[in-house]
C-alpha cells in the first residue's frame, strides 16, 4: 500500500470511528437543540431582528466543532496506546508519519463533516428568517474555520504526545478559549512591562498561534458594513496556519519516533 | 425500599426540593454594584477587564459588551470612565435625537448601506457632532474621534504582521476617524435577554424601553409594565412609563385630539407622582455632591428622581393645577434646594 | 451501607485520580489562575469597582472550575469501570451496588471540595476588597457551596447511567451551568420550578454587590433543598444501577 492509500485508509477509519461513536451526533444535536431554544425567542413581534439569532448560532456552531476536534484528536494516539491497536497497524509498512498524518486527516475531515453540516442548516435558517448572508465574507469565515481546526488538530497530537490525556483535552481546550485572553492581555502588557518583559510577550506572540485570526464571525455579523478580506490576507493566513501545523507536526513526529512500542 | 414504595417515596421528595428550592431567590434584590451603570463603567474600563478582551462571568457585563459593539458595527473601542450615565430622562432625549439621524461614511472601510442611529444605550457620550448625508445611510460620530480601540493601531501595536492581520479579520477602524453608528434596532433582543436573565435589572427595562419606542410605542409601554410588574417599587420605571406617556400626549395634541391626549397627560402624571413618592422614600438623607449616597444610591437614581419631582410638578401645571404644582415644588424643594427647575415653578403665573 | 467499603471505593476513586496524573490539570489551572493574579495586581486596580470586578471574576472561576472537575469525575467514574472491566471484579466482592455509587459519587464531591479549598485560600489572600461587603453573604456563599457541589455530583453520576459519556458530561453541564438561564427562555419556563440548579445556591454576586446574608429560613431552604436534590439523584441513580445487567 502507497503512502497516499495509507494517509487515505487511516484517515477513514478515524472519521468512521468518529461517526461510529456518534459523539459528532450528539454534539451536533445538542448545538442544534440549544440553536432552536434560542430561535424560540420571539422579540416582540418584530420582524428583521437577525443578528442576535446569527451571533448565537454562529458562536455555538464554532464552539462545538472545536470542542469535537479538540475531543477527537487528543484522544487518537493514547487510545492506540492504551488499547493496543497500534502494534498491528505499525507492524505493516505503514510509516509513523504516514499514521500521524492520517490521523490528523481524519480528524480534519470530521471537522469538516461537523462544520459542515453546522453551515448548511445556518444558511438554511438564515435564508428562512430573510436576512442577508454577506456570501463572500461568510465563505471566507468557512475557509479560516478550516484552517483553524488544522491548526488546532495538530496542536492537541501534541499536547496529547507531551501530557497525558485529560492534561491534553484541557490544555488543547484552554488553548482555544484563552486565546482572544493571552492576546488582549499581552497587548495591554507591553507598555507597563520592562525590557525583558516586552521581549517576552514578543517570543510569545509568535511562539503561540494566534486563534483569533481566523474567526471572521464578528464581520460576518456585521456584513451589511464589512466586505471581504483582501485574498493577501487569506494568502498570509493560509501560510501562517500551514506553517504552525508543520511545526506542530514535526515535533509531533519527533515525539511519536522516540516513543517506545 | 422495593419498587413500589421507592418511587412514591422519591416523588414526594422530589416536589418537596422543588418547592423549596423555588421559594428562594437569592438574586432577587434591587440595586447591587452588578446593575449599576456607573460602576460598570468603571469595572469594563479598568485594566484588567481591557486584558479579559471579551471575557465577562456577568451576564449583564456580556450584554453591555454587546450593545456597545453593535452600536459601532463590531468595533470595540476602549470604554471610558468620563463618561457619565445617563438619567431616564436623558436616554429619552438621545434616543430621540439619533433615532432622526441618518449618516453617510466618508471613507472606504465601511462599504455597503445600512441604517443607523444613536449611541445612547445606557453612558453618555455627551452631546454629538454627527455628520449624514443622503445616499448611504450611516451615522459618523466625530466627537468620540480619537477614543482608543482595543485592537490598537498600528504605531502601538508591538505584534507586527499579527497585528496587521488582525485588524483585518476584525471589524475595525482607525481610531483617528469618526465612529461609525449602527442601527439601534438589532440592540432590541440584547435587552430583551437583559431582562429575562436578570429581571431584577430595571435599568434593562428602562433603556429597552426607549429603544422599543422608535419601533412602537406601545410595545415599549408593555416592556415597561413588564418591568413594573416584577419590579414594582422601582421608581425609575415609573418615570420611565412617564416620558414614554407623556410622548404619546404629545403626538396627539398635536394632531389636534386634546380630549385623549389629556387622558395620557393624566396618566403620565400619575406615574410621575408615584414615581417621586418612591424615589423620595428610596432615597437616603445624605447625598455626596455627585448625587451619590448610602445604600448603592447613584447620581443616575439622584438624577432620575430630580426628574419624577420636576415632570410631577410640570404634569401638575399642565393639568391646570397652577396652585398644586407650585405647593409641590415648595416640598420638592426641601429635598433638592438647588434643583432650578423647581425654583422657577414658583415663578410660573 | 458500610461505611468501610464506602471509605475503601471512594478512596479507590481517588487514587485512581491521581493514577492518571489529573493532579497535573488541577496544577495547570492553578498556575494559570494565579498567573492571572499575579498579572491583575501587577498592572494595578484603579478604582475600588476594578477590585469588586476582580473579585467576582476569581470566585466565579474558582467555583466554575470545582463544579467541572466535580462533574468530569463524577462522570466518568461508572462508565470508565465498565470499559476497562474493573467494575466486574469489584462486584464479584461483599459490596451492594448502591455503595459502589455512593463511594464513588462522595469521591467526586470531596475532590470538588478539595479543589475549592485549595484556590479559595489565594483568592481570599490576594484579591483585596475594596469596597464594602457583607461578611454573612460571604460565609453563606461558603456554606452552600459544599451542597452545590453535592448536586453536581449525584446529577453527573445518575445521569452517566443513562446517556453516553458526552450526552451525559453535556447535559450534566448544561444543568449545572446554565439551568438558570435556560429556564428563563419562554419554551422552557415551564420548567423552572422542576430543575435542580445548583447555580441557585451561587451567591457570589450577591455578595460581591455588597447585599446582606439571606434570612435563616431562605438559606436553611436553599440547603435543604440542595440536599434532597442531591439524595434524589443519588437515590435515582442507584436504583437505575441495581436494576440494569452489567
Amino acid at each position: 500500500m502507497g503512502n497516499a492509500a495509507a494517509v487515505r485508509v487511516i484517515a477513514k477509519s478515524v472519521l468512521v470511528e468518529a461517526v461510529r461513536r456518534k459523539e459528532i451526533y450528539v454534539i451536533i444535536l445538542l448545538c442544534c437543540a440549544l440553536i432552536g431554544v434560542v430561535m424560540t425567542l420571539d422579540f416582540f413581534g418584530l420582524e428583521g431582528l437577525v443578528k442576535f439569532y446569527r451571533e448565537v448560532a454562529l458562536k455555538l456552531m464554532g464552539v462545538s466543532t472545536a470542542i469535537a476536534v479538540v475531543l477527537l484528536a487528543t484522544r487518537q494516539l493514547p487510545r492506540e496506546f492504551e488499547f493496543r491497536t497500534i502494534y498491528p497497524l505499525l507492524a505493516r509498512p505503514v510509516g509513523r508519519l504516514t499514521f500521524l498524518i492520517g490521523k490528523g486527516l481524519g480528524v480534519c475531515a470530521a471537522a469538516a463533516f461537523c462544520f459542515g453540516l453546522f453551515m448548511v442548516l445556518y444558511v438554511a435558517g438564515i435564508l428562512s428568517l430573510g436576512g442577508d448572508l454577506g456570501w463572500g465574507l461568510f465563505v471566507q469565515h468557512i475557509y479560516l474555520q478550516m484552517l483553524l481546526m488544522m491548526l488546532l488538530t495538530s496542536a492537541c497530537f501534541l499536547l496529547s504526545l507531551l501530557f497525558n490525556y485529560d492534561a491534553a483535552l484541557v490544555m488543547g481546550l484552554l488553548l482555544y478559549s484563552a486565546s482572544g485572553i493571552l492576546s488582549s492581555t499581552s497587548l495591554f502588557l507591553y507598555d507597563l512591562t520592562t525590557d525583558i518583559g516586552r521581549l517576552l510577550l514578543i517570543v510569545l506572540n509568535y511562539l503561540l498561534p494566534q486563534l483569533v485570526l481566523f474567526d471572521l464571525s464578528e464581520k460576518v455579523l456585521h456584513s451589511e458594513l464589512w466586505g471581504p478580506v483582501s485574498g493577501m490576507t487569506l494568502v498570509v493566513l493560509t501560510a501562517y496556519a500551514l506553517g504552525y501545523t508543520l511545526v506542530f507536526t514535526a515535533l509531533s513526529y519527533r515525539l511519536f519516533r522516540r516513543r517506545p512500542l | 425500599m422495593n419498587a413500589k414504595t421507592f418511587w412514591p417515596v422519591w416523588g414526594t421528595a422530589f416536589v418537596a426540593a422543588a418547592f423549596l428550592g423555588y421559594r428562594v431567590n437569592p438574586m432577587a434584590y434591587t440595586g447591587g454594584r452588578s446593575r449599576d451603570d456607573q460602576e460598570r463603567l468603571r469595572r469594563n474600563s479598568s485594566a484588567i477587564a481591557t486584558m479579559l478582551g471579551e471575557f465577562r462571568t456577568s451576564m449583564s457585563d456580556i450584554m453591555f459588551i454587546k450593545t456597545e459593539r453593535y452600536l459601532h458595527a463590531g468595533v470595540g473601542y476602549v470604554p471610558h470612565m468620563e463618561e457619565s450615565v445617563m438619567t431616564a430622562e436623558q436616554l429619552s432625549e438621545e434616543v430621540d435625537e439619533h433615532q432622526s439621524e441618518l449618516g453617510i461614511p466618508d471613507d472606504d472601510h465601511p462599504h455597503h448601506h445600512g441604517h443607523s442611529h444613536s449611541h445612547s444605550h445606557g453612558h453618555d457620550h455627551g452631546h454629538h457632532h454627527h455628520e449624514h448625508g443622503e445616499e448611504h445611510g450611516f451615522e459618523l460620530d466625530h466627537d468620540h474621534a480619537g477614543t482608543p480601540t482595543l485592537i490598537p493601531a498600528a504605531e502601538r501595536d508591538f505584534r507586527g504582521f499579527i497585528g496587521r492581520l488582525h485588524r483585518e479579520v476584525k471589524p475595525w477602524r482607525d481610531p483617528t476617524k469618526a465612529h461609525i453608528h449602527t442601527d439601534g434596532r438589532e440592540l432590541i433582543p440584547w435587552f430583551r435577554m437583559m431582562t429575562l436573565t436578570d429581571p431584577n435589572y430595571v435599568r434593562g427595562f428602562v433603556a429597552g424601553g426607549f429603544w422599543l419606542q422608535a419601533e412602537d410605542p406601545s410595545l415599549a409601554l408593555e416592556f415597561v409594565n413588564e418591568g413594573l410588574r416584577l419590579n414594582p417599587e422601582a421608581f425609575q420605571l415609573y418615570v420611565s412609563r412617564g416620558f414614554l406617556t407623556i410622548r404619546r400626549y404629545r403626538r396627539l395634541n398635536e394632531a389636534g385630539h386634546e380630549d385623549e391626549a389629556r387622558e395620557y397627560l393624566t396618566l403620565a402624571h400619575a406615574d410621575f407622582a408615584r414615581g417621586a413618592e418612591l424615589a423620595l422614600v428610596e432615597r437616603p438623607e445624605e447625598i455626596n455632591d455627585d448625587g451619590s449616597g448610602p445604600g448603592g444610591w447613584t447620581g443616575y437614581h439622584e438624577g432620575d428622581a430630580m426628574a419624577a419631582v420636576n415632570m410631577h410638578v410640570v404634569t401638575t401645571r399642565m393639568l391646570g393645577n397652577l396652585e398644586e404644582s407650585k405647593r409641590l415644588a415648595r416640598s420638592y424643594i426641601e429635598f433638592f434646594p438647588d434643583f432650578v427647575p423647581l425654583q422657577n415653578a414658583l415663578n410660573y403665573e | 451501607m458500610n461505611k468501610i467499603h464506602l471509605m475503601a471505593i471512594g478512596r479507590g476513586a481517588v487514587l485512581e485520580m491521581l493514577r492518571r496524573k489529573d493532579l497535573a490539570v488541577l496544577g495547570l489551572f492553578m498556575t494559570v489562575y494565579l498567573l492571572f493574579l499575579a498579572a491583575a495586581r501587577f498592572v494595578g486596580l484603579e478604582t475600588p469597582a476594578a477590585g469588586t470586578f476582580l473579585l467576582n471574576l476569581s470566585l466565579t472561576l474558582i467555583i466554575a472550575l470545582a463544579h467541572l472537575l466535580t462533574l468530569l469525575m463524577a462522570a466518568r467514574q461508572i462508565p470508565d469501570e465498565l470499559e476497562r472491566r474493573t467494575l466486574y471484579p469489584l462486584m464479584a466482592r461483599p459490596v451492594q451496588r448502591a455503595e459502589i455509587l455512593l463511594g464513588k459519587g462522595l469521591a467526586s464531591w470531596a475532590v470538588g471540595l478539595a479543589v475549592f479549598a485549595v484556590l479559595l485560600v489565594p483568592t481570599l489572600l490576594l484579591v483585596p476588597r475594596m469596597e464594602a461587603y457583607v461578611p454573612g453573604t460571604l460565609a453563606q456563599t461558603l456554606l452552600l457551596q459544599p451542597v452545590a457541589l453535592g448536586m453536581t455530583a449525584s446529577v453527573a453520576l445518575c445521569f452517566s447511567l443513562l446517556f453516553p459519556r458526552v450526552l451525559a458530561v453535556f447535559l450534566s453541564g448544561l444543568l449545572v451551568f446554565a439551568a438558570g438561564m435556560l429556564v428563563r427562555l419562554p419554551l422552557l419556563a415551564v420548567l423552572s420550578r422542576w430543575l435542580p440548579d445548583p447555580g441557585r445556591l451561587n451567591l457570589v454576586l450577591r455578595y460581591t454587590d455588597g447585599i446582606g446574608p439571606l434570612s435563616a429560613a431562605d438559606f436553611l431552604s436553599l440547603t435543604v433543598s440542595g440536599l434532597l436534590w442531591s439524595g434524589l439523584f443519588l437515590a435515582a441513580a442507584c436504583r437505575i444501577f441495581q436494576e440494569r445487567s452489567v
